[in-house]
């Protein structure tokens, strides 16, 4: 009987971490610019980034420093999950308008 | 104009790397070279068809199936090189007729290759030139870009195709061997992204010796796949396709050096 209340435990502490509510950050692309386009985050924490494109172009949303890599579509949304990341500035862009889609994450 | 030359360069010059490497072992499995311009011909159609439909792609999976189907593909292409690989090494010494393997294998390889690069090359046109008013520039350098990846696979193919043949079949092992090592490890990257693999804390951070946007990083990263900063999960998986591929190159070897060489015999 305890080890099955141990048992009962454990799956719930693991299927808690593995389902655990991710913070959620929005940035919208609008006219080739990220809106914010300096956002802080917490340190070592996993975050769900939902990236809204209001342009009619589609943009690539590209961080050297995140390792990540998007294509977001014109007039839509794309999700990226990055993290848990040590503190630290992390600066990201839109790879298909360099000059002007320049954005950070200020990881504390 | 310099940023679509970038892009472009960038996506024709991995799948250029392959087909040129792929191109400079026909010789050993006898097959035409024209077989490739097919089976890039797949994957010019597939890319089209892919980019129409990359909206329903990338919703799918709880928006990631972007990763997921780049994952995918990179997995495929990886395992069915070391497939063709091991086909390649054992050719000449097997009496196993290969023959009828060699096409479909090379078709997957080929064709998801130009496939995964096409895609984001239309959707760069399509869903973005296309949409500013002076986009001549960059057309101009989208192609110049283009034509440097083009001429570096072609370099690639004629510098191989001069190597004596033994050095030849060495270094196409090799370069094949940290492609697919490159290819599952940025698979699992993608992974990564999408939240279906842990990423855990960089395994190191070489980003102020070698930064990934610099030349030099860029050059890497199509060659070895490097990163500044890679999960440890990433650098595993490398070491472990690395070590397949040694696995198979040694028992390869082991099975040649006990049998006859057919290669004249057919």
């Amino acid at each position: 009987m305890n080890l099955l209340r141990l048992l009962l435990f454990f799956s719930i502490l693991v299927a808690n971490s593995v389902y655990a509510k991710k913070p959620v950050y929005e940035i919208v692309i609008r006219d080739h610019l990220f809106y914010p386009s300096e956002f802080e985050i917490p340190a070592d924490t996993k975050v769900k980034l939902i990236i809204l494109n209001e342009d009619n172009t589609s943009e690539e949303f590209e961080s050297y420093e995140l390792n990540r890599e998007k294509i977001v579509m014109g007039n839509s949304k794309a999700i990226v999950f990055i993290g848990p990341l040590a503190p630290g500035r992390y600066p990201f862009f839109g790879e298909f308008n360099i000059k002007t889609a320049q954005g950070t994450i200020l990881v504390k | 104009m310099l940023n679509s030359l970038i892009i472009i360069l960038r996506e024709v010059l991995e799948a250029a790397i392959i087909i040129s490497v792929i191109m400079a072992s026909l010789e050993i499995t006898k097959i035409k070279s024209s077989w490739l311009l097919w089976c890039a011909l797949v994957g010019i159609i597939g890319s089209i068809l892919m980019a129409e439909h990359f909206s329903v792609i990338s919703n799918a999976f709880d928006g990631v199936g972007q990763e997921i189907s780049n994952a995918t593909m990179l997995f495929t292409i990886a395992l069915f090189m070391i497939i063709y690989l091991f086909i390649f090494m054992r050719y000449s010494y097997s009496r196993f007729n290969f023959d009828s393997f060699i096409r479909p294998v090379l078709l997957i390889i080929i064709s998801i290759a130009v496939m995964r690069e096409g895609v984001e090359i239309i959707i760069y046109i399509n869903g973005y030139i296309a949409h500013i008013s002076d986009s001549l520039p960059l057309l101009i350098g989208g192609s110049i870009g283009a034509w440097i990846g083009f001429s570096t696979g072609i370099l690639i193919y004629y510098s191989l195709f001069h190597c004596a043949l033994n050095l030849r079949i060495k270094i196409i092992i090799f370069v094949s061997a940290i492609l697919c090592a490159g290819m599952v490890s940025e698979g699992v990257l993608y992974l990564i992204q999408a939240d279906w693999v842990e990423s855990g804390r960089p395994l190191w951070d070489s980003s102020s010796i070698i930064s990934e946007s610099s030349i030099v990083g860029q050059l890497l990263y199509a060659i070895f796949a490097y990163e500044a900063t890679p999960a440890p999960i990433q650098v595993i998986v490398y070491g472990v396709t690395l070590s397949v591929i040694l696995f198979l190159f040694l028992i390869t070897n082991r099975l040649n050096n006990n049998s006859h060489d057919y290669s004249n015999k057919r």
